[in-house]
């Protein structure tokens, strides 16, 4: 039964078999566009398997698209008239049938026109825009169609680690982190969706000079050269807000942390000039320079032990310090400073520190086109090549950061930003819809070659530069990867309790990992040496004693300045290099009742 | 300075005698390739293993995960890419795609019928193979009804076939009646017959193979370098060779354990080369053969083919600290402590653990300076000068 019948799933779930399914389908889609079921349910045909899926549950990514009737739009003169008069709105659109939502599987049994021109009797639907086929980010990018399909997802990622404007409230907000840029700027090739969304009201970008060339090896591989003077005129300099919390915490022995400028008796006090910047109230006073590590709020908490109550009932007041301190590598000035109740009536209080992040080597900028880059070297603006009406870049950019990325998009921003600059005027550089041929026009109007390109001059040797360099306004965004938040170093210093090798991580001042593959190397140049000195001189080298009879660590008695063998206290003790997660492992193998007896050699025989 | 090895001495001077070199001009040519022989040397004190393993390794990250499947094609499918170094490299005892390349003495088949004919033969057909089982059990009744048209695909008659089924299980079952029909076979059984057994007789009935060869499961015949050959999915080496029609010299099975069973450990090792130099190749991976020798000597050297797991040769080292190091910790430091062993500390692993220089490298050398001495022997050699 049923085996040439079309199978009907709903959800995934057979629920049933249908002569018809076209029909079925059709009928399906009609209601739908009638508003007899759900706007939100697809329905879709798979001929070769003879199966229908009807689809209503969540997780499905739609899309609208505009209804065709006989080969004609449904939106027609009359209803855009009416859209503008707003007598109609989106959802009436969509109940009078004229704009549907499609899923990825309903896609497949339509014929999407991108344009009215192009449409055929085949065609089901049109596409509101050429744009919609992207996602709302990836729209913003000017001439995105340009570019490689991969490069737009990458610029859509970087999109959201630009640095920019992220609130208008951001005075008011106490967010851990925030970066604020300096200077956004309305950029000079816009998109619709960037009108749409209003974002030239709320920006990240700048629009910086950028040339590319190649600049004394300096931006090999993806670096950037950034022009010093315009890094003291501002360019792309950004605030970097981050807030500190405490509150005072009630203990069970009715006890309290308390906001507070320690005093000398308190255990732990870091010293009188610690605590400068703090008022009365123990909290950072505004616009305070708050150094590396400094106390920001000066808190302390009672002793973690009640202690007896003396004779004359008084309890001796011997409170811990536990002030809130800048991170170990960040300083900055106090901005602002909050206080507040949680909801067991505890109080807390927010402080937000600023810093002023100038662009230096190492920060990290992009454009739209997923062409970022690391900045490689402020250059003195007297060194930066500059063109034939002395106008010099604010970034270069290396030429082979190009060809192999394919994107053109890239160039045609510059080149429309250009005529933009030029005219006054803002270009539209919206996916599949830029008239390229118009600003090809305007830049050789104004006197410039059309391929965006002009005659450069070396900065050091004021010698012309043979090749013309393409160079041109574009917008640049800084991201949020910045050096001063990420550099680390370490020679000597803190080590973890249980194995004494190095920490690991920025914020316990750790060092990095030699790991296995790295001494794996090492042993495969023979360089025993230098791995003997990785993993002993600057991990867990430790001298011991042991027991050569017995072959155990011997205990090492530095009181009394005597050695002996814990089993037979013997005489026999030799001194032993080894690391100390040997000796763990050692310690561990007797746990597990496992007698590790050592023998003895001399280091050389 | 080495001196050249008997073999390429004689091959050098062979090929000056070739060319007719005068004797000075083959003395600088010995001296020459004894140059060369000596910068191709490795260092004493290299750490040649781990040198193999890493030149193998880092390249096995780029070998496919997935593997090719041809289902329903004319074609066998061979195991590729990672999992098929991961099976040879562990010593696995079944390959997962067991393949022999049988190739055939000249002249043997006149045409390629008979080929096809002869290749077909090899397949292991089992009953259940060319036909199924239909259980009455109201009358006890089983009958066979052989399927036509894979009796079409095997070219074989049908009559034969049916006798031949009829003799295999009337020989295990001579209590029971049969009575052959024109469709097929009836197996009647009386009431004493419990119906559970019935079923079991018949799921053991459908194992019982007719003829060909056991384990090969499908042939292809395919034209290699102008010349006819037979590729099988299945191997059975020792069967294969028995036949009279097929070239025993070349013919291959990528079974590594099957060609150690048969030819020894020394066909093995080769094996193991052939068939790990192949899946690098066939990526388009180019590894230098003398690790893959490292490799393949390692897996041999005892005798018998064995991975490079625990259970293998890692599992056999000398040093209890190199064995703890890599799986199952706790159960060989335990089993190294009942057995009082001995850690020798000659490894890397055991020095690296213990924080003594690797003695492998510059860690070799156990030389100290005396620099008293050394004033002699400067003296020495000046004297000697």
């Amino acid at each position: 039964m049923g085996i040439n019948k079309c199978k009907i799933y709903i959800n995934g779930s057979l629920v049933g078999f249908h002569n018809n399914p076209l029909k079925l389908k059709n009928d399906l889609i009609n209601k739908r566009r009638t508003g007899a079921i759900d706007d939100e349910i697809n329905i879709s045909y798979d001929q070769p398997t003879n199966e229908l899926y009807i689809n209503t549950d969540s997780g499905r990514l739609q899309r609208p698209v505009i209804i065709l009737e006989n080969g004609k739009s449904k939106i027609t003169k009359e209803v855009l008239e009416d859209l503008k008069n707003n007598k109609l709105s989106w959802q009436d659109l969509i109940s009078k049938g004229m704009i549907e939502y499609l899923d990825a599987e309903e896609e497949e049994n339509t014929l999407v026109a991108l344009d009215e021109s192009e449409i055929t009797p085949q065609h089901t639907h049109l596409e509101i825009s050429g744009t919609a086929i992207f996602s709302v980010i990836t729209s913003m990018i000017p001439f995105a169609q340009h570019n490689m399909a991969g490069k737009a997802i990458f610029g859509a990622k970087i999109f959201k680690q630009a640095v920019g404007l992220p609130a208008v409230n951001y005075r008011n907000r106490f967010d851990t982190e925030m970066h604020l840029l300096y200077y956004p700027q309305k950029p000079l090739v816009t998109t619709r969706t960037e009108k749409l969304l209003k974002i030239d009201k709320r920006p990240m970008i700048q629009n910086a000079v950028v040339a590319i060339m190649p600049y004394k090896g300096f931006n090999m591989t993806d670096a950037l050269i950034l022009n010093k003077g315009a890094v003291e005129r501002g360019l792309s300099r950004s605030f970097y807000f981050r807030s500190y919390s405490a509150q005072e915490n009630r203990y069970p022995s009715g006890q309290a942390d308390e906001f507070t400028i320690p005093t000398e008796t308190t255990l732990g006090f870091r010293g009188e000039e610690a605590y400068a910047n703090l008022g009365l109230d123990g909290i950072s006073n505004l616009e305070v320079n708050i150094p590396k590590g400094g106390v920001i709020i000066g808190l302390t908490s009672p002793p973690r032990f009640v202690e007896e109550i003396s004779e004359f009932g008084v309890v001796s007041e011997d409170r811990r310090e536990s002030s809130i301190t800048s991170r170990k590598h960040l300083e900055g000035h106090v901005d602002r400073v909050m206080f507040s109740q949680t909801i067991g009536g505890i109080r807390l209080c927010k402080v937000k520190v600023r810093t002023e992040l100038i662009p230096q080597v190492g920060d990290k900028f992009s454009s739209h086109h997923g062409q970022k880059g690391v900045v490689g070297a402020v250059v003195d603006e007297a060194d930066m090549p500059f063109s034939e009406n002395g106008m010099k870049p604010d970034f270069i950019l290396n030429p082979h950061s190009i060809p192999s990325r394919m994107t053109i998009g890239h160039m045609f921003e510059t080149i429309a930003a250009k005529a933009g600059a030029l005219s006054g005027t803002e270009i539209d550089g919206t996916p599949f819809y830029s008239d390229k041929e118009s600003i090809f026009k305007m830049l050789k109007d104004y006197g410039f070659r059309e391929d965006g390109k002009e005659t450069f001059y070396d900065g050091v040797t004021g010698e012309k530069i043979e090749m013309p360099i393409f160079v041109g306004p574009i917008s640049f965004k800084r991201l949020y990867h910045v050096v001063t938040n990420k550099i680390q170093a370490r020679d000597t210093g803190s080590v973890q309790l249980l194995t004494r090798q190095p920490t690991e991580g920025k914020e316990k001042g750790g060092g990095l990992r030699f790991g296995e593959m790295e001494s794996d190397a090492l042993v495969g140049h023979g360089a025993a040496m230098l791995l003997h000195e990785k993993l002993m001189d600057s991990a867990d080298e430790l001298e011991v004693y042991v027991c050569s009879d017995c072959g155990i660590l011997a205990v090492d008695d530095k009181i009394r300045n005597r050695k002996y063998c814990p089993i037979c206290s013997g005489g026999n003790i030799e001194k032993v290099i080894i690391s100390y997660g040997f000796k763990l492992l050692l310690d561990e193998l007797k746990a597990l009742g496992v007698y590790p007896k050592l023998k003895i050699g001399d280091k050389i025989d | 300075m080495r001196e050249l090895p008997e073999l390429i001495l004689k091959r050098v001077k062979d090929y000056a005698k070739s060319k007719s070199f005068s004797d000075a001009k083959t003395k600088k040519l010995v001296e020459v390739v004894l140059n060369r022989y000596n910068e191709g040397l490795v260092t004493p004190g290299d750490a040649i293993g781990l040198i193999s393993a890493q030149s193998i390794g880092e390249p096995g990250t780029q070998l496919t995960l997935r593997t090719k499947h041809y289902a329903g094609s004319l074609e066998v499918s061979v195991g590729q890419g990672i999992q098929r170094v991961i099976e040879i490299v562990d010593g696995r005892l079944t390959a997962k795609y067991p393949i022999m390349k049988i190739y055939l003495k000249k002249n043997v088949f006149t045409s390629e019928k008979k080929l096809l004919k002869f290749a077909n033969n090899l397949i292991d057909v089992k009953v259940g193979n060319v036909g199924h089982f239909e259980e009455d059990f109201t009358t006890r009744v089983v009958s066979f009804i052989p399927n036509e048209k894979v009796l079409e695909e095997l070219d074989a008659d049908k009559e034969e076939i049916m006798t031949l089924i009829y003799d295999k299980i009337d020989d295990l079952y001579t209590s029971k009646r049969f009575t052959p029909n024109k469709n097929g076979i009836n197996f009647s059984f009386d009431e004493s017959t419990p119906l559970y057994n019935i079923r079991k007789g018949l799921l053991k009935w459908e194992k019982i193979p007719l003829f060909g060869i056991k384990h090969i499961e499908k042939v292809v015949v395919v034209e290699e370098k102008g010349e006819k050959i037979i590729v099988t999915r299945g191997t059975n080496l020792s069967e294969i060779l028995k036949l009279e029609e097929i070239d025993s010299l070349r013919t291959y099975t990528n079974d590594i354990i099957e060609i150690n069973k048969i030819f020894g450990i020394e066909a093995a090792r080769s094996a193991i080369i052939s068939e790990l130099s192949e899946t690098f190749t066939s990526n388009g991976i180019d590894i230098n053969k003398r690790h893959i020798f490292i490799l393949a000597d390692l897996m041999c050297f005892t005798g018998k083919v064995k991975g490079i797991v625990r259970t293998g040769i890692t599992g056999q080292k000398n040093s209890p600290f190199a064995r703890a190091s890599f799986e199952e910790t706790v159960k060989h430091i335990l089993n190294a402590a009942f057995d009082n062993e001995v850690e020798p500390l000659t490894g890397i692993t055991e020095n690296l653990i213990v924080g003594q220089p690797i003695s492998a490298g510059t860690g070799k050398v156990k030389l100290t300076l005396d620099p008293k001495n050394l004033k002699k022997m400067i003296k020495k050699q000046e004297a000697s000068n």
